[in-house]
Protein backbone atom coordinates (compact mmCIF):
# COMPACT_ATOMS: atom_id res chain seq x y z
CA UNK A 1 0.00 0.00 0.00
CA UNK A 2 2.90 2.43 0.74
CA UNK A 3 4.78 1.58 -2.60
CA UNK A 4 2.35 3.22 -4.55
CA UNK A 5 2.85 2.81 -8.24
CA UNK A 6 4.21 6.42 -9.54
CA UNK A 7 1.39 6.20 -12.30
CA UNK A 8 -1.29 5.55 -9.64
CA UNK A 9 0.27 8.76 -8.00
CA UNK A 10 -0.02 10.70 -10.89
CA UNK A 11 -3.70 9.64 -11.36
CA UNK A 12 -4.30 10.57 -7.67
CA UNK A 13 -2.95 13.95 -7.93
CA UNK A 14 -5.05 15.01 -11.07
CA UNK A 15 -8.10 13.51 -10.06
CA UNK A 16 -7.82 15.18 -6.71
CA UNK A 17 -7.10 18.48 -8.33
CA UNK A 18 -10.16 17.67 -10.59
CA UNK A 19 -12.44 17.39 -8.08
CA UNK A 20 -10.90 19.84 -5.32
CA UNK A 21 -11.40 22.66 -8.42
CA UNK A 22 -14.98 21.36 -9.49
CA UNK A 23 -16.52 21.63 -5.84
CA UNK A 24 -14.52 25.73 -5.38
CA UNK A 25 -15.95 26.37 -8.69
CA UNK A 26 -19.65 24.56 -7.37
CA UNK A 27 -19.94 26.84 -4.10
CA UNK A 28 -18.68 29.88 -5.64
CA UNK A 29 -20.89 29.77 -8.47
CA UNK A 30 -23.97 29.37 -5.89
CA UNK A 31 -22.91 32.21 -3.83
CA UNK A 32 -22.58 34.08 -6.95
CA UNK A 33 -26.23 33.20 -7.97
CA UNK A 34 -27.79 33.72 -4.58
CA UNK A 35 -26.50 37.36 -4.31
CA UNK A 36 -26.71 38.37 -8.27
CA UNK A 37 -29.99 39.53 -8.00
CA UNK A 38 -29.16 41.81 -4.62
CA UNK A 39 -25.64 42.57 -7.09
CA UNK A 40 -27.36 43.83 -9.41
CA UNK A 41 -30.09 45.98 -7.54
CA UNK A 42 -27.54 48.09 -5.06
CA UNK A 43 -25.71 48.53 -8.36
CA UNK A 44 -28.73 49.96 -10.04
CA UNK A 45 -29.65 51.79 -6.84
CA UNK A 46 -26.15 53.39 -6.96
CA UNK A 47 -27.17 54.95 -10.53
CA UNK A 48 -30.56 56.43 -9.61
CA UNK A 49 -29.42 57.72 -6.25
CA UNK A 50 -26.38 59.77 -8.36
CA UNK A 51 -28.82 60.53 -11.22
CA UNK A 52 -31.39 62.10 -8.42
CA UNK A 53 -28.42 64.01 -6.53
CA UNK A 54 -26.82 65.53 -9.92
CA UNK A 55 -30.48 66.63 -11.09
CA UNK A 56 -30.64 68.16 -7.31
CA UNK A 57 -33.84 66.21 -6.70
CA UNK A 58 -33.70 64.92 -2.94
CA UNK A 59 -33.47 61.20 -2.83
CA UNK A 60 -33.54 59.93 0.67
CA UNK A 61 -35.56 56.51 2.67
CA UNK A 62 -35.32 53.05 1.40
CA UNK A 63 -34.34 51.83 -1.90
CA UNK A 64 -38.15 51.12 -2.67
CA UNK A 65 -38.57 55.18 -2.42
CA UNK A 66 -35.79 56.15 -4.31
CA UNK A 67 -36.75 53.77 -6.67
CA UNK A 68 -40.05 55.61 -7.23
CA UNK A 69 -38.55 58.87 -6.79
CA UNK A 70 -36.63 57.98 -10.00
CA UNK A 71 -39.23 56.74 -11.72
CA UNK A 72 -41.05 59.59 -11.50
CA UNK A 73 -38.84 62.19 -12.33
CA UNK A 74 -35.80 60.28 -14.61
CA UNK A 75 -36.43 59.63 -18.13
CA UNK A 76 -33.55 58.44 -20.35
CA UNK A 77 -33.08 60.34 -23.39
CA UNK A 78 -31.11 59.55 -26.36
CA UNK A 79 -29.31 61.93 -28.25
CA UNK A 80 -27.32 60.23 -31.22
CA UNK A 81 -25.55 57.22 -29.74
CA UNK A 82 -25.21 58.53 -26.33
CA UNK A 83 -28.05 58.08 -23.55
CA UNK A 84 -28.71 60.95 -21.17
CA UNK A 85 -31.05 61.41 -18.35
CA UNK A 86 -34.12 63.73 -18.19
CA UNK A 87 -35.63 65.39 -15.57
CA UNK A 88 -39.52 66.30 -15.61
CA UNK A 89 -39.26 69.67 -15.36
CA UNK A 90 -36.27 69.13 -18.82
CA UNK A 91 -33.09 69.44 -17.17
CA UNK A 92 -30.40 67.42 -18.21
CA UNK A 93 -28.17 64.57 -16.76
CA UNK A 94 -25.07 63.53 -17.99
CA UNK A 95 -22.56 60.69 -17.62
CA UNK A 96 -18.95 61.58 -18.32
CA UNK A 97 -15.87 59.97 -17.96
CA UNK A 98 -12.42 62.14 -17.30
CA UNK A 99 -9.26 61.49 -16.96
CA UNK A 100 -7.87 61.65 -13.16
CA UNK A 101 -4.21 61.13 -11.37
CA UNK A 102 -4.18 57.20 -11.36
CA UNK A 103 -7.23 55.94 -14.44
CA UNK A 104 -10.62 57.08 -15.63
CA UNK A 105 -13.21 59.50 -13.38
CA UNK A 106 -17.35 58.49 -14.25
CA UNK A 107 -19.65 61.49 -13.28
CA UNK A 108 -23.30 62.11 -14.19
CA UNK A 109 -23.36 65.70 -14.33
CA UNK A 110 -26.61 67.98 -14.50
CA UNK A 111 -27.60 71.00 -15.86
CA UNK A 112 -30.55 72.73 -16.45
CA UNK A 113 -32.25 72.87 -19.62
CA UNK A 114 -30.18 75.84 -21.12
CA UNK A 115 -26.97 74.25 -19.63
CA UNK A 116 -25.96 77.65 -18.30
CA UNK A 117 -26.34 76.26 -14.89
CA UNK A 118 -25.22 73.24 -13.16
CA UNK A 119 -27.50 71.52 -10.98
CA UNK A 120 -25.34 69.07 -9.29
CA UNK A 121 -22.45 66.50 -10.25
CA UNK A 122 -22.12 63.56 -8.78
CA UNK A 123 -19.14 61.07 -8.77
CA UNK A 124 -19.98 56.74 -10.22
CA UNK A 125 -16.24 55.54 -10.17
CA UNK A 126 -13.18 56.95 -9.40
CA UNK A 127 -9.46 55.16 -8.89
CA UNK A 128 -8.25 58.55 -7.17
CA UNK A 129 -5.77 58.49 -3.68
CA UNK A 130 -8.01 57.58 -0.66
CA UNK A 131 -7.94 60.01 1.50
CA UNK A 132 -6.84 62.93 -1.35
CA UNK A 133 -8.46 62.31 -4.71
CA UNK A 134 -10.86 60.10 -3.82
CA UNK A 135 -12.25 62.80 -1.84
CA UNK A 136 -14.45 64.31 -5.00
CA UNK A 137 -17.19 61.80 -3.42
CA UNK A 138 -17.34 63.75 0.00
CA UNK A 139 -20.43 65.98 0.06
CA UNK A 140 -19.12 69.02 0.46
CA UNK A 141 -17.48 69.23 -2.99
CA UNK A 142 -20.37 67.90 -5.03
CA UNK A 143 -22.56 70.26 -2.77
CA UNK A 144 -20.69 73.39 -3.68
CA UNK A 145 -21.17 72.96 -7.82
CA UNK A 146 -25.16 73.27 -7.05
CA UNK A 147 -26.37 76.40 -9.05
CA UNK A 148 -22.62 77.56 -10.16
CA UNK A 149 -22.09 78.29 -13.80
CA UNK A 150 -19.17 77.19 -16.34
CA UNK A 151 -16.79 78.05 -17.22
CA UNK A 152 -15.35 77.34 -13.99
CA UNK A 153 -11.95 77.80 -11.96
CA UNK A 154 -10.78 76.37 -8.63
CA UNK A 155 -9.47 78.39 -5.35
CA UNK A 156 -7.91 76.79 -2.35
CA UNK A 157 -10.20 74.55 -0.29
CA UNK A 158 -11.66 76.18 2.61
CA UNK A 159 -12.29 79.63 0.67
CA UNK A 160 -16.12 78.38 0.61
CA UNK A 161 -16.28 81.06 -2.70
CA UNK A 162 -19.37 82.50 -3.37
CA UNK A 163 -18.34 83.11 -6.94
CA UNK A 164 -20.72 81.51 -8.68
CA UNK A 165 -17.87 80.85 -11.23
CA UNK A 166 -15.73 79.18 -8.61
CA UNK A 167 -15.39 76.09 -6.07
CA UNK A 168 -13.33 74.74 -3.74
CA UNK A 169 -10.47 72.82 -4.38
CA UNK A 170 -8.82 69.54 -2.75
CA UNK A 171 -5.63 70.08 -0.99
CA UNK A 172 -2.60 67.51 -1.98
CA UNK A 173 -4.90 66.50 -5.03
CA UNK A 174 -4.83 69.22 -7.36
CA UNK A 175 -4.75 66.46 -11.02
CA UNK A 176 -7.91 65.67 -9.89
CA UNK A 177 -9.54 68.86 -9.03
CA UNK A 178 -8.26 69.88 -12.31
CA UNK A 179 -9.65 66.53 -13.77
CA UNK A 180 -12.97 67.58 -12.42
CA UNK A 181 -12.81 71.42 -13.56
CA UNK A 182 -12.72 69.95 -17.34
CA UNK A 183 -14.77 67.38 -17.28
CA UNK A 184 -17.56 70.16 -15.95
CA UNK A 185 -16.05 72.89 -18.10
CA UNK A 186 -16.28 70.65 -21.50
CA UNK A 187 -19.11 69.00 -21.02
CA UNK A 188 -20.89 72.96 -20.67
CA UNK A 189 -19.36 73.70 -23.94
CA UNK A 190 -19.86 70.71 -25.79
CA UNK A 191 -23.64 69.50 -24.75
CA UNK A 192 -25.84 72.01 -25.68
CA UNK A 193 -24.04 71.48 -29.44
CA UNK A 194 -24.80 67.16 -28.82
CA UNK A 195 -28.68 67.72 -28.13
CA UNK A 196 -30.86 65.75 -30.57
CA UNK A 197 -33.94 67.46 -30.80
CA UNK A 198 -35.31 66.00 -33.84
CA UNK A 199 -35.96 62.34 -34.65
CA UNK B 1 -4.78 20.65 28.89
CA UNK B 2 -6.82 21.52 25.36
CA UNK B 3 -7.93 24.69 26.66
CA UNK B 4 -3.60 25.45 27.46
CA UNK B 5 -2.47 24.74 23.96
CA UNK B 6 -5.93 26.93 22.59
CA UNK B 7 -4.41 29.83 24.76
CA UNK B 8 -1.22 29.41 23.42
CA UNK B 9 -2.58 29.35 19.94
CA UNK B 10 -4.24 32.62 20.10
CA UNK B 11 -1.87 34.42 22.00
CA UNK B 12 0.99 33.62 19.75
CA UNK B 13 -0.91 34.62 16.35
CA UNK B 14 -2.53 38.05 18.46
CA UNK B 15 0.83 38.94 20.42
CA UNK B 16 3.97 36.89 20.71
CA UNK B 17 4.59 35.76 17.02
CA UNK B 18 2.26 38.42 15.82
CA UNK B 19 2.68 38.20 11.84
CA UNK B 20 3.01 41.84 11.20
CA UNK B 21 5.31 43.17 13.83
CA UNK B 22 6.96 39.99 14.54
CA UNK B 23 7.03 37.81 11.35
CA UNK B 24 7.07 41.01 9.43
CA UNK B 25 4.54 39.47 6.59
CA UNK B 26 1.61 40.79 5.01
CA UNK B 27 3.23 44.26 4.83
CA UNK B 28 1.92 44.92 1.06
CA UNK B 29 -1.63 45.32 2.09
CA UNK B 30 -0.94 46.69 5.61
CA UNK B 31 0.70 49.67 3.68
CA UNK B 32 -1.98 50.05 1.02
CA UNK B 33 -5.45 49.72 3.36
CA UNK B 34 -4.30 51.88 6.27
CA UNK B 35 -5.25 55.37 5.41
CA UNK B 36 -8.80 55.20 6.86
CA UNK B 37 -10.29 53.48 9.53
CA UNK B 38 -13.55 52.32 8.65
CA UNK B 39 -11.91 50.26 5.14
CA UNK B 40 -9.30 49.14 7.42
CA UNK B 41 -11.65 47.13 10.19
CA UNK B 42 -13.36 45.99 6.88
CA UNK B 43 -10.32 44.09 5.34
CA UNK B 44 -9.03 43.02 9.27
CA UNK B 45 -12.33 41.46 9.55
CA UNK B 46 -12.37 40.34 5.25
CA UNK B 47 -8.63 38.72 6.24
CA UNK B 48 -9.95 37.02 9.68
CA UNK B 49 -12.74 35.02 7.79
CA UNK B 50 -10.32 34.05 4.67
CA UNK B 51 -7.31 33.25 7.03
CA UNK B 52 -9.84 31.01 9.35
CA UNK B 53 -11.37 29.56 6.56
CA UNK B 54 -8.45 28.52 4.48
CA UNK B 55 -6.90 27.29 7.11
CA UNK B 56 -9.89 24.85 8.66
CA UNK B 57 -9.95 23.64 4.99
CA UNK B 58 -6.51 22.66 4.50
CA UNK B 59 -6.46 21.28 7.80
CA UNK B 60 -9.43 18.90 7.13
CA UNK B 61 -7.72 18.25 3.62
CA UNK B 62 -4.24 17.57 4.83
CA UNK B 63 -3.78 14.07 4.55
CA UNK B 64 -5.46 13.97 1.40
CA UNK B 65 -3.94 16.37 -0.49
CA UNK B 66 -0.73 15.13 -2.31
CA UNK B 67 2.35 17.48 -1.20
CA UNK B 68 3.66 18.27 -4.88
CA UNK B 69 0.47 20.12 -5.24
CA UNK B 70 -0.11 21.33 -1.32
CA UNK B 71 0.34 25.10 -2.77
CA UNK B 72 -2.01 25.05 -5.34
CA UNK B 73 -4.48 23.52 -3.32
CA UNK B 74 -3.96 26.03 -0.30
CA UNK B 75 -4.04 29.02 -3.14
CA UNK B 76 -7.22 27.11 -4.32
CA UNK B 77 -8.95 27.22 -1.12
CA UNK B 78 -7.63 30.48 0.17
CA UNK B 79 -9.39 32.19 -3.35
CA UNK B 80 -12.37 30.37 -2.59
CA UNK B 81 -12.60 32.03 0.56
CA UNK B 82 -11.83 35.21 -0.67
CA UNK B 83 -14.17 35.42 -3.65
CA UNK B 84 -16.90 34.28 -0.89
CA UNK B 85 -16.06 37.93 1.10
CA UNK B 86 -16.34 39.61 -2.04
CA UNK B 87 -19.51 38.81 -3.35
CA UNK B 88 -21.04 39.27 0.29
CA UNK B 89 -19.82 42.65 0.11
CA UNK B 90 -20.74 43.88 -2.85
CA UNK B 91 -24.53 42.20 -1.79
CA UNK B 92 -24.65 43.82 1.58
CA UNK B 93 -21.99 46.61 1.97
CA UNK B 94 -21.94 48.47 -1.24
CA UNK B 95 -20.41 51.28 -0.09
CA UNK B 96 -17.72 49.66 1.50
CA UNK B 97 -17.05 47.50 -1.07
CA UNK B 98 -16.77 50.57 -3.95
CA UNK B 99 -14.16 51.91 -1.50
CA UNK B 100 -11.58 48.88 -0.69
CA UNK B 101 -11.79 48.30 -4.66
CA UNK B 102 -9.30 45.66 -5.57
CA UNK B 103 -7.79 44.99 -1.72
CA UNK B 104 -10.29 42.70 -0.69
CA UNK B 105 -9.20 40.27 -4.25
CA UNK B 106 -5.45 41.46 -2.97
CA UNK B 107 -6.06 39.21 0.06
CA UNK B 108 -5.43 36.80 -2.03
CA UNK B 109 -2.17 37.46 -2.16
CA UNK B 110 -1.10 38.17 1.39
CA UNK B 111 1.02 35.79 2.59
CA UNK B 112 0.06 35.21 6.17
CA UNK B 113 -2.85 33.44 4.25
CA UNK B 114 -0.73 30.75 2.68
CA UNK B 115 2.08 31.40 5.59
CA UNK B 116 -0.52 30.03 8.54
CA UNK B 117 -1.43 27.18 5.94
CA UNK B 118 1.93 25.95 5.35
CA UNK B 119 3.29 25.68 9.21
CA UNK B 120 0.16 25.33 10.91
CA UNK B 121 -2.89 23.77 9.21
CA UNK B 122 -0.14 21.16 7.22
CA UNK B 123 0.53 19.46 10.11
CA UNK B 124 -2.25 20.43 12.99
CA UNK B 125 -6.46 19.38 13.75
CA UNK B 126 -8.80 21.32 11.81
CA UNK B 127 -10.40 23.05 15.20
CA UNK B 128 -6.61 23.80 15.99
CA UNK B 129 -5.85 25.37 12.98
CA UNK B 130 -9.05 27.45 12.58
CA UNK B 131 -8.23 28.86 15.82
CA UNK B 132 -4.75 29.93 14.53
CA UNK B 133 -5.88 31.09 11.17
CA UNK B 134 -8.44 33.27 13.31
CA UNK B 135 -5.33 34.72 15.88
CA UNK B 136 -2.94 35.55 13.24
CA UNK B 137 -5.88 37.52 11.12
CA UNK B 138 -6.74 39.21 14.62
CA UNK B 139 -3.01 40.02 15.54
CA UNK B 140 -2.86 41.44 11.57
CA UNK B 141 -5.92 42.99 11.80
CA UNK B 142 -5.43 44.95 15.30
CA UNK B 143 -1.77 46.37 13.58
CA UNK B 144 -3.71 47.69 10.86
CA UNK B 145 -6.36 49.48 12.87
CA UNK B 146 -3.20 51.21 15.26
CA UNK B 147 -1.53 52.59 12.10
CA UNK B 148 -4.81 53.51 10.44
CA UNK B 149 -5.81 55.39 13.27
CA UNK B 150 -2.26 57.09 13.52
CA UNK B 151 -2.95 58.07 9.58
CA UNK B 152 -6.22 59.05 9.72
CA UNK B 153 -6.30 61.26 12.39
CA UNK B 154 -2.78 63.06 11.47
CA UNK B 155 -3.78 62.49 7.55
CA UNK B 156 -7.05 63.97 7.72
CA UNK B 157 -7.64 65.16 11.29
CA UNK B 158 -10.44 62.54 11.74
CA UNK B 159 -11.07 58.81 13.40
CA UNK B 160 -13.87 57.20 11.45
CA UNK B 161 -14.61 59.70 8.95
CA UNK B 162 -15.46 62.05 11.88
CA UNK B 163 -13.54 65.38 12.52
CA UNK B 164 -11.80 65.50 15.38
CA UNK B 165 -9.36 67.71 15.58
CA UNK B 166 -10.56 71.60 14.91
CA UNK B 167 -9.73 74.09 12.09
CA UNK B 168 -5.97 74.40 13.57
CA UNK B 169 -4.96 70.96 12.26
CA UNK B 170 -3.01 71.31 9.11
CA UNK B 171 -3.91 67.44 7.44
CA UNK B 172 -0.50 65.93 6.84
CA UNK B 173 -1.42 64.59 3.35
CA UNK B 174 1.92 62.35 3.18
CA UNK B 175 0.33 60.40 5.58
CA UNK B 176 -2.26 58.89 3.57
CA UNK B 177 -0.39 58.50 0.56
CA UNK B 178 2.04 55.83 0.46
CA UNK B 179 5.21 56.67 2.75
CA UNK B 180 2.90 57.90 5.49
CA UNK B 181 2.03 54.00 5.84
CA UNK B 182 6.22 52.93 5.40
CA UNK B 183 6.65 55.66 7.98
CA UNK B 184 4.25 54.46 10.66
CA UNK B 185 4.83 51.30 10.03
CA UNK B 186 8.89 51.47 10.46
CA UNK B 187 8.19 53.39 13.77
CA UNK B 188 5.83 51.01 15.12
CA UNK B 189 7.82 48.26 14.11
CA UNK B 190 11.09 49.95 15.99
CA UNK B 191 9.19 50.79 19.14
CA UNK B 192 7.52 47.30 19.68
CA UNK B 193 11.07 45.41 18.47
CA UNK B 194 13.09 47.40 21.22
CA UNK B 195 10.59 46.64 24.12
CA UNK B 196 11.00 42.60 22.89
CA UNK B 197 14.24 42.77 23.00
CA UNK B 198 14.57 44.92 26.19
CA UNK B 199 12.84 42.08 27.58
CA UNK B 200 14.80 39.77 26.14
CA UNK B 201 17.97 40.71 28.08
CA UNK B 202 16.48 40.80 31.44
Amino acid sequence: MKKRSKINEYIYTLAFTVVMTAICILGVSFAYQQSKAGIKLNSELFTKRAVLSAANIPAEGSPEEIAKTYAENITVSKHGDKEWYRTKTGDYVIPVTGTGLWGKIDAVIGFDKTFKTITGISFTANNETPGLGARITEKWFCEQFRDKKSPLSFVAEGTKSDKDNQFDAITGATITTSAVRDMVNKTAKEAPGMVWSGK
Amino acid sequence: MAQAKTKDIMLDGIFRNNPILIQVLGICSTLAVTNVLKNTVVMGVAMIFVCAFSNFFVSLLRKLIPSRIRMMMEILIAATGVILVDIVLKAHLPDVSRQLGPYVGLIITNCIVMGRCEAFALSNPPVASLIDGASNATGYALVLVVIAFIRELLGSGSVWGVKILGAWWDNWSIMVMAPGGFFVLAILLWVVKGLYSREAEK
